[in-house]
């Protein structure tokens, strides 16, 4: 372990720095009881699926012609049905994985307090491009975790920072990999400090913000 | 030639389709944009001066909001070609709008793809809803793009062959040129435009040095610049033109950002040096900037054909969600440092224009990023028919052509059923039947009001009726300046009933929050004009 952290030293910097890991260890309390919501939340999303509201929506693009007596065409019936309900609830799925949310709005719960950046801006390349890099480099172990942690947050109607615990401290990783494959030491550096200025200016603002 | 040529062609024709079909009905009226850009083009036809009476302007003040002048040229030379009509009016974007497939074509030859691929790219132009749907609606953004396009194929042709043709500089103007002409179509390729050529000249910087390895070419190359850029230059320092127009869409009057900044009033050093204004503004632009990079608005909810709560079309089709991301990560890691390092610029700078106004994910105005997505969903087509051999690359081919002829259905259905029903209103259906009885019973009243209030939620919208009257009767624009931009009989004004019943021989033109049950109109009423979706848009009434 303490080999582990003198080789990754400078992931576990850019994670301490930010406000999000400030925020997260600050109510803590807040993310075990969060988890403990889980089993209520679960079975209310499945209660809102086929709800009369969004079956309703449907249905105003299923008789889309002006006379609502009149016939429904074939192609109607075959998009704009409950499949297509599913297909549109499954793009929720987008919002857990959307760079703004870990970026810049946050969950605006305790761990992530409102008008306040989670986590330095400057990561979010360095994140796209070690996504990339998973891919590339078969580090399937890592992807799945991220995947799964999203996942399940999305299942379970959750998009709290508190459950997305795994997701978020693999977006670091994603990033600290992404990092390593700068060439030129003294750039890396540079951007390493300035990252690391940029993630401590960010939580002492949200401190100063809500204390 | 014809054989080798035909799938070039095949994707053209299908682009021409996509763009010119049913052109006048889709969509389903000329909106405030398309109108004022064919009343003023015609002026500028008939008396070489604006709607204004300003001759040959170079920002056309139109609403106040100073139009590009590209797109009101090019209307003029089509109202001269087919008059005063709603084709003519649309005619320069759906061209332009098929012209970029071929361009962007072209393009993807030069960034060294191969020629199934780029055939593949330009299908995929062809049929983008995004392109599509802009294309057809008359507006300004996709003649910048064909110009945009224009200059990054021209300046790749000019590299490509610097050290074989003597033509290659003369391909280095038409970039330039193209790229001057980009920024004067439309507003946010200024931002963007500068940008782009600014990355391709320090990339190249070495073949430029080549290219413009004269001072004779160099005066050359400076002097297109400052006869396209000093016009430029003029407007932004000497007029309200550039600044006027720049503001009324910029990020520092959003309503979200404006109550937070405190405009140098600092409470403490704490509140200056932790919460002070240029941060909030950076903070909130971040935001902005960060919407775009949305798989939801890419994909499946980014048109904006159909109302905010209902699912919707994506810029992108759905079908092509796995192929971008293959396509982007196979860009990536591509060896081709040409072709990959545009394409990240692309994917970065795209975006940046459009997240500068205040809008939330502006499909129009990030229209510029277009090209990312086809650079890299060309990349990815070309990466999976390399990596695929035999059997599974016809299954997966035919499985690909078999989704993306559903979703081309989907939007189809979309764009001609949904989109006119939820949004006629908005597109200003009704004007034109508005405008043309008004115009048949000009004579037969002494006073005529229109109002400038649309649309079914109440008298909350606000339109330009007298555009629409203008282009529709073909007023003569020499007439309508010389009377003080009046016309004769026609206010627009919202009728007020208690007040206009009174009056003698008038016709009243109103929505129908403006006017009582129609029983109690009777016979008064001439004329009830509704919109797409059933409901009633204006009331024609008559006042003896």
């Amino acid at each position: 372990m303490t080999e582990r952290l003198k080789k990754d030293w400078l992931l576990v910097l850019l994670i301490v720095t930010t406000p999000v890991f400030f925020w997260t260890i600050l109510n803590f309390g807040d993310v075990v009881s969060r988890w403990l919501e889980i089993p209520s939340g679960l079975g209310q999303r499945k209660s809102l699926l086929f709800a009369p509201e969004a079956v309703g929506k449907i249905l105003k693009m299923r008789r889309a012609q002006i006379d609502s007596n009149g016939p429904i065409f074939i192609f109607s019936k075959l998009v704009y049905n409950k499949a297509y309900i599913v297909l549109n609830e499954l793009f929720g799925y987008t919002a857990y994985i959307k760079p703004r949310f870990y970026f810049q709005a946050g969950d605006s719960s305790a761990l992530s307090p409102p008008n306040t950046n989670p986590a330095p801006f400057l990561l979010l390349p360095f994140w796209l491009y070690g996504i990339l890099l998973s891919f590339k480099n078969k580090n399937h172990r890592l992807l799945l975790v991220w995947f799964a942690s999203t996942l399940f947050a999305f299942i379970v109607g959750f998009r709290s920072f508190a459950i997305l615990v795994p997701a978020i401290i693999v977006n670091f990783i994603f990033a600290y990999k992404a990092l390593g494959e700068v060439k030129r030491r003294k750039v890396r550096l540079g951007l390493v400090i300035a990252i690391v200025f940029l993630g401590l200016f960010e939580t002492a603002r949200s401190i100063y913000l809500f204390f | 030639m014809i054989k080798r040529l035909a799938p070039v062609i095949s994707v053209i024709i299908i682009a021409v389709i996509f763009r010119f079909f049913l052109l006048t009905s889709y969509p389903v009226s000329l909106q405030l944009d398309e109108i004022n850009i064919g009343y003023n083009a015609y002026s500028i036809l008939k008396t070489g001066k604006d709607e204004w009476g300003e001759a040959f302007p170079l920002a056309f003040k139109s609403y106040g909001d100073f139009k590009a002048p590209v797109n009101v040229y090019l209307t003029s030379a089509s109202i001269f070609v087919f008059g005063l009509t709603e084709f003519a009016v649309r005619l320069p974007s759906a061209l332009f709008g098929a012209l970029s497939v071929p361009i962007f074509i072209l393009l993807l030859k030069e960034l060294g793809v191969s020629k199934r691929a780029y055939i593949f790219g330009g299908l995929w132009l062809s049929v983008l809803p995004w392109h599509v749907h802009y294309s057809r609606g008359g507006f300004e953004a996709v003649t910048s793009l064909f110009l945009t396009l224009a200059g990054v194929f021209a300046f790749y042709r000019s590299i490509n062959t610097v050290a074989s043709q003597k033509t290659s500089y003369t391909y280095f103007l038409v970039s330039v040129v193209s790229f001057a002409l980009s920024v004067w179509a439309y507003h946010s390729n200024r931002v963007f435009v500068p940008l782009l050529f600014i990355f391709l000249l320090y990339t190249h910087r070495r073949q430029v040095r080549k290219l413009v390895d004269t001072k004779k070419r160099l005066a050359l190359g400076l002097a297109i610049l400052a006869v396209l850029g000093l016009p430029f230059a003029y407007l932004m320092f000497f007029t309200p033109a550039i600044t006027t127009r720049a503001l009324s869409t910029s990020i520092l009057r959003d309503p979200g950002l404006i109550p937070n900044l405190h405009n140098g009033n600092y409470a403490s050093m704490g509140e200056l040096v932790f919460d002070n204004d240029i941060y909030l503004i950076f903070r909130h632009w971040l935001g902005k900037y960060l919407n775009y990079f949305d798989l939801r608005l890419w994909f499946w909810k980014g048109l904006q054909l159909t109302p905010s709560e209902l699912p919707g079309i994506g810029l992108l089709y759905l079908v092509d969600l796995p192929l971008i991301l293959f396509g982007m990560y196979r860009t990536v890691f591509s060896k081709n440092k040409r072709l990959r390092d545009l394409a990240i610029f692309w994917f970065f700078a795209g975006p940046f224009a459009a997240s500068l106004a205040m809008n939330e994910q502006h499909p129009l105005r990030a229209m510029v990023w277009i090209p990312f997505f086809g650079i890299v969903a060309t990349v990815g087509f070309d990466s999976f028919i390399k990596s695929v051999r035999g059997n599974w690359l016809k299954i997966v081919s035919l499985g690909y052509a078999a989704a993306l002829t559903f979703n081309i259905i989907y939007f189809g259905d979309i764009y001609l059923r949904q989109f006119p029903r939820f949004f006629s209103e908005f597109w200003q259906y009704g004007y034109e039947e508005l405008s043309l009885f008004v115009c048949d019973n000009h004579d037969k009243y002494d006073e005529i009001f229109i109002t400038d209030t649309y649309g079914t939620e109440g008298p909350v919208n606000t339109g330009v009726p007298y555009v629409y009257y203008l282009f529709y009767c073909r007023v003569d624009p020499a007439s309508f300046v010389a009377n003080g931009r009046n016309i004769p009989k026609v206010s627009v004004k919202r009728p007020d009933w208690k007040l206009d019943s009174t009056r003698q021989s008038a016709l009243l033109v109103g929505t129908p929050f403006d006017f009582p049950e129609k029983e109690v109109l009777g016979n008064l009423l001439l004329r009830q004009i509704d919109y797409l979706n059933g409901s009633p848009a204006f009331y024609i009434v008559e006042i003896k």
